[in-house]
Order: C-alpha cells, then sequence, then structure tokens
C-alpha cells in the first residue's frame, strides 16, 4: 500500500454537548497522531452532521496545520455512528479506509506498520491493531485484540476467525485497516445497539474475508468518553439510550444471529424478546 | 637392508598419497539422535569442503545404528562415507588422519599405538577439560594438533594444554538460510538454553511475572531440521539464549544475522563477536524476564533503539561460506604439509640410523 490507497474517516456524530475547546482539543489530538506518522493517509475524511453547531466548531479550526489532506463532507440524513462511517465509506476512494474516532489517538508508527502489513500479506482483507484502552484521564486500562497472538486461540496465530469471534466476542475494530470495496460490498455498519461492531465483524468473517491483528499497539482508545456512545448506553436516560442488562443480552444474542445476513434488516428490541 | 627400504618406500608412499591427496580423513562424530548440534554442523561443514576440494573424507561413528544428519542439517551430508567403529573396518596408514571431538579425548589411549595422525577438535573447554584425567592431556598420548573454534579459545588451549600449536576455524552461517525474514516479525520469542529446565523456568517466571504479555509465545528452538529452525527463528520478535558452556555461540550469530536481537547470558567464555549493538547481555539469568517485559513492551510500540532494530549489520560480512572454505582449505593444507614435513624428517634421521649402524 502507497500512500495514495488509505483514508481516514473521523465521524462526527455526538458532539453537540461538547464545549468547543474540548472539541478543538480532542480533534487535535486525533489529527496530531495521524500527522506523526512518517508514512501518512492519503486523506482524511471528516463526516460530519448538518448541524450550524458543529459547522462552526469545525470551521473555526486551522486544519492546514497537521499537513494532511483533510477533507469535510456533510451527511444530512441519520448521523449515529454507524450511518457516517456507512456515508463516508461511500465517498471513500481509496482502497482502503479506516475509522479514527475524534477522540482517539493512532501511534506514530501505525500507518507504516500498516503499510508493511499490507505489502506482505496481500491476501488479508482487515487489519486490526492491538488497542491500548485508556480511561479519559489517560490512565491504562488494558490491551484489546492482543489475545490474537496468543497460541492456539484463533486456527492460525495472529488471525481472527468467526469460531474464535463466536467464542470470544471481545476483538476491537477501533481502527481497523478495511478494504473499501468489501466494506461497502457487506452493507457496512447495521443498525443494532451496542454490539454493531461485533455482528459486523462476525459478517465480515462469514463472508469469508480474512483478517489479521498486526502485532503492534497501534491505537489508543478512550474507554467511556464522557457523552461518547458507549458512556450515553450506561449512563444516560434517554429512551434511545436506554440499555438494561436484559437488552445488552438481546442485542448479543442479535448480533449472532444477524450476522448471517448482509442486509440489515433493523432489529428493535422489545421486552418480550428475551427469554428468561 | 630389505626391511629398511620398505620402510622407507611405505614412508614414501605415505608423503606422495598426502602430496596427490589420497589420504583418508575421517572425522569422529557423535550420534546426535536426529536432533540439530551445532559442534557436528561444524564438522560436518568441514568434511563436506574437503570432500568438495577433492580429498577422501569419511565420518566415523560408534554404533551401527547412528542416524545421520542429513534430515536435520542438508541431503549432502548423508552422501558422505559413512563407517561405524563396530563394524571395525577402519584401516588406516601413516598418510591418514582423524579428527576427535574434545569430548571423545579419552579416545586417544585407544589409538595411541595407530600410526594415524591424531588432531584433536576443541569446541567447548569445559568438555575438554572433562575428558582429561588429573594432570594428563591428550599431549601425553602423543596428539600434537588442535583445532578449535576462535582465536580466544586458541589461546586458552594453548595456555593449558601443552600443544605445539593451535589452530583455529570459524564456524559459519548460513546466509541463504539465515536471512532477514521477507514478513513483518512477530510477537513470539525464540529460546535456546543448553538446559531445558532453564528454558522452562524462564517462561514460568516470564508470564508469572508479566501475565499482560502471557499473548506472546515462546518458541524452543532445539530439536528442529535446520531449514525449519532457520524459518521458525527469523519470524520471532527476540531471541533468549542461556548457555554458560558454549563457546562460540553458533545459535545467538544465527538469530542475529536473521535480524532478531539476542537477550542472553553472558556465557564463561564472552565470545569475540559480542557487543552492546547486537543484543542484550546479562550475567543474572533472573534479570532476563525483566528485560524482556521492557523489550516486548518497546517492540510492541516501536519505541526500540536503533542498534536493535539492525543487529544483523554486526556480523555482516562474517561467518560466511566463502570464509569458511578458505578457512578450512589453509588449515588443512598446513596440517597436511606439517605432516609432510615430519615423514620426511622421521625418513632421513631412520636413514642416517641405518647408515650408522652400518658404519658401527
Amino acid at each position: 500500500m502507497s500512500k495514495t490507497n488509505l483514508t481516514v474517516i473521523i465521524p462526527v456524530h455526538s458532539v453537540a454537548d461538547i464545549g468547543k475547546q474540548k472539541f478543538d482539543d480532542l480533534f487535535d489530538i486525533a489529527l496530531s497522531s495521524i500527522s506523526r506518522n512518517e508514512v501518512k493517509p492519503e486523506k482524511v475524511l471528516i463526516v460530519r452532521c448538518n448541524c450550524i453547531e458543529v459547522d462552526a466548531k469545525l470551521e473555526s479550526m486551522d486544519l492546514s496545520k497537521y499537513g494532511l489532506n483533510v477533507e469535510i463532507i456533510v451527511n444530512d440524513g441519520d448521523t449515529d455512528y454507524q450511518n457516517q462511517i456507512n456515508y463516508a465509506a461511500k465517498h471513500v476512494d481509496t482502497e482502503y479506509m479506516s475509522i479514527l474516532e475524534f477522540d482517539d489517538e493512532v501511534s506514530k508508527t501505525w500507518y507504516g506498520n500498516v503499510k508493511t502489513h499490507v505489502e506482505a500479506y496481500p491476501e488479508v482483507d482487515m487489519f486490526l491493531p492491538i488497542v491500548n484502552d485508556v480511561s479519559e484521564d489517560n490512565g491504562f486500562i488494558g490491551l484489546s485484540n492482543e489475545a490474537i497472538w496468543a497460541y492456539n486461540f484463533s486456527e492460525s496465530l495472529g488471525n481472527v476467525d468467526l469460531e474464535c469471534l463466536l467464542e470470544y466476542p471481545n476483538i476491537s475494530p477501533c481502527g481497523m485497516v478495511i478494504k473499501t470495496a468489501i466494506f461497502n460490498e457487506i452493507n457496512g455498519f447495521k443498525q443494532i445497539k451496542l454490539t454493531f461492531n461485533y455482528e459486523f465483524l462476525l459478517r465480515f468473517h462469514k463472508n469469508g474475508y480474512k483478517s489479521m491483528v498486526i502485532p503492534k499497539i497501534g491505537y489508543k482508545h478512550v474507554n467511556m468518553r464522557e457523552e461518547s456512545l458507549f458512556w450515553l448506553y450506561k449512563n444516560s436516560e434517554a429512551v434511545e439510550y436506554k440499555m438494561n442488562p436484559k437488552q445488552a443480552l438481546f442485542w448479543m444474542e442479535t448480533a449472532k444471529k444477524e450476522y448471517l445476513f448482509n442486509n440489515d434488516r433493523y432489529i428493535i428490541y422489545e421486552e418480550n424478546d428475551v427469554s428468561e | 637392508m630389505e626391511k629398511t627400504n620398505e620402510i622407507v618406500k611405505n614412508i614414501e608412499s605415505a608423503i606422495s598419497k598426502i602430496q596427490n591427496k589420497e589420504q583418508k580423513i575421517v572425522f569422529l562424530v557423535p550420534d546426535t539422535k536426529g536432533n540439530a548440534k551445532s559442534s557436528v554442523i561444524h564438522l560436518y561443514k568441514q568434511a563436506l569442503t574437503l570432500k568438495n576440494l577433492g580429498y577422501s573424507v569419511s565420518m566415523l561413528h560408534e554404533k551401527n545404528d547412528y542416524i545421520k544428519v542429513g534430515s536435520w542439517l542438508t541431503p549432502e551430508c548423508d552422501e558422505l562415507e559413512h563407517l561405524s567403529i563396530e563394524d571395525n573396518n577402519l584401516v588406516v596408514g601413516a598418510s591418514d588422519f582423524i579428527i576427535v571431538p574434545e569430548v571423545y579425548g579419552t579416545v586417544f589411549e585407544q589409538i595411541e599405538k595407530m600410526p594415524i595422525e591424531k588432531i584433536v577438535y576443541v569446541q567447548s573447554f569445559d568438555y575438554m577439560l572433562e575428558a582429561f584425567a588429573p594432570g594428563k592431556s591428550w599431549a601425553d598420548l602423543g596428539v600434537e594438533e588442535c583445532i578449535t573454534t576462535s582465536n580466544s579459545l586458541k589461546t586458552m588451549i594453548e595456555d593449558t594444554v601443552p600443544v605445539e600449536d593451535v589452530q583455529f576455524i570459524e564456524p559459519t552461517i548460513s546466509n541463504e538460510m539465515f536471512t532477514l525474514n521477507d514478513k513483518p516479525q512477530k510477537p513470539i520469542i525464540a529460546i535456546y538454553c543448553r538446559e531445558a529446565r532453564k528454558a522452562a523456568k524462564m517462561i514460568k517466571s516470564f508470564y508469572l511475572k508479566y501475565p499482560i504479555y502471557r499473548f506472546v509465545s515462546f518458541k524452543d528452538m532445539h530439536t528442529m531440521p535446520q531449514d525449519t529452525f532457520a524459518k521458525n527463528l527469523k519470524e520471532c520478535c527476540v531471541s533468549i539464549w542461556i548457555d554458560d558452556d558454549s563457546s562460540f555461540g553458533r545459535y545467538p550469530i544465527e538469530s542475529i544475522k536473521c535480524n532478531v536481537p539476542v537477550i542472553g547470558k553472558v556465557p564463561n567464555i564472552i565470545p569475540e563477536w559480542m557487543t552492546d549493538e547486537n543484543g542484550v547481555w546479562v550475567y543474572d539469568e533472573n534479570q532476563i524476564p525483566e528485560i524482556l517485559s521492557s523489550y516486548i513492551k518497546n517492540w510492541l510500540e516501536d519505541t526500540l533503539p536503533e542498534n536493535l532494530l539492525n543487529v544483523s549489520k554486526t556480523v555482516e560480512g562474517k561467518y560466511t561460506e566463502e570464509i569458511f572454505e578458505k578457512n578450512t582449505k589453509e588449515v588443512y593444507e598446513y596440517l597436511f604439509n606439517k605432516k609432510i614435513s615430519k615423514l620426511e624428517t622421521i625418513k632421513e634421521n631412520f636413514k642416517k640410523e641405518v647408515e650408522q649402524n652400518e658404519q658401527n
């Protein structure tokens, strides 16, 4: 992979409540982390919602200082996380795409490692980093995806497979680098709450595509940032985010069933769906 | 007079055989039972080099059920002539040479009276001493020639054993097998300890102290055919080496050639190639788990120091097959010429003695 065929998508979805300074700071962390890479992606694609507040925040930022090819696109439709990524993916014109949440960071060698691994393993369709999970105050929580390199964990050392995913759902897609055509072909993320990432990984592998964990800490993910999607699931009183253990179980089971279908069947939760 | 002529004729015939490359060169080799063994690799490589130079080479082993090395080394090793001591059909003469590894030092007692030229091959100083009776050495059994693997070992032998002069042939590391991997390295730790219990201790200690790195696998590098060994070694991100008795250190050099840095314990005899640039060397093996955890952290984060990223450069151009073949040729030609001189001297002395006896 050369510099010209990776686009990094930064979705801007639930930022209305974030103050201007914090918004700027978080964006700065994300973009600076890309910029520090010697091997840079061809393009950074910011997909934002059509909202004056966000527009104003982005407008006021000096994006040129990062030395990156940054493009902003506006999604006029639904702008939750999944829709933003699916929308952006259709505007990606490079062979590979990746997602960087705007409050996360990539390591300064991540894209170089991606380049090396894409060249070494052209048969692999998705590369995942070892993720360094941190708290909002940057405290180390743990690593994700590293277990795939444990002996006998999956069928082949370093490669995620369907059997392993069904047994072990905690594979993080944070920072994944995927062939754009495949992401679009299998219809991207579904409107499944909580487990949409997991369902996507199951569906990707069910379709016979191959993934690999690059054995490098390539991505720093802030767990449970205030106002982030998963924080809202845990803490929000709003109906759309309300989630009790029963619902969580429902969405886990849904992921394990829905991955067999490439189309989004827009599953909704009803109280009597979960057997006791 | 007739007998005198016959003896002189025999000596001249032996000289002529050596001059015409008709002498037998016999390497006594231990049975590795199908497992790779560094010292045996070195002997077979010399045997192959001499064979390619047109000499008649045989590998002598103890038992008839000897397992040949072709399965783990190279198939051409099996094409060398193999003789078993059990068969009792080794016929040697004054023109012939036998190369005996230091561990078999006691063999010299059994072959003391044989007219063959005896050469002891020392690859381990400790093993050499173990084979001696107190106050005795193979020099007392008429062994005048010794070959070893490094200049420092040569000095140590010369300081200890009253031998005339010691030659050394540095081992060769295959430039074809031990190369940089064409794929990125993996979070796998290659481990090679002379004592298996030390490897087990190291692994357990590492996982207990650093459970976060339990996903990093260890690969024990013993008992593998050489090509599989090289393939496995080059995909690892680091090597662990503990071998107090090693005098050359084939394993770490193979690792370094593959650009896999070594975290190792400094052996009793410090190898000449060992520098700050090609590994992390400690005197206390208990420090290794901690150093390893730090290494793995830095490897995962791509923050290793520059020198550890390019360790293969520290042995670039060294231990090549070209150097080894040249060195082997020179050392053995030197020994052959020395033998010719010895025989010439014997012949002259014998003639003089006979003349003197006739005059008397």
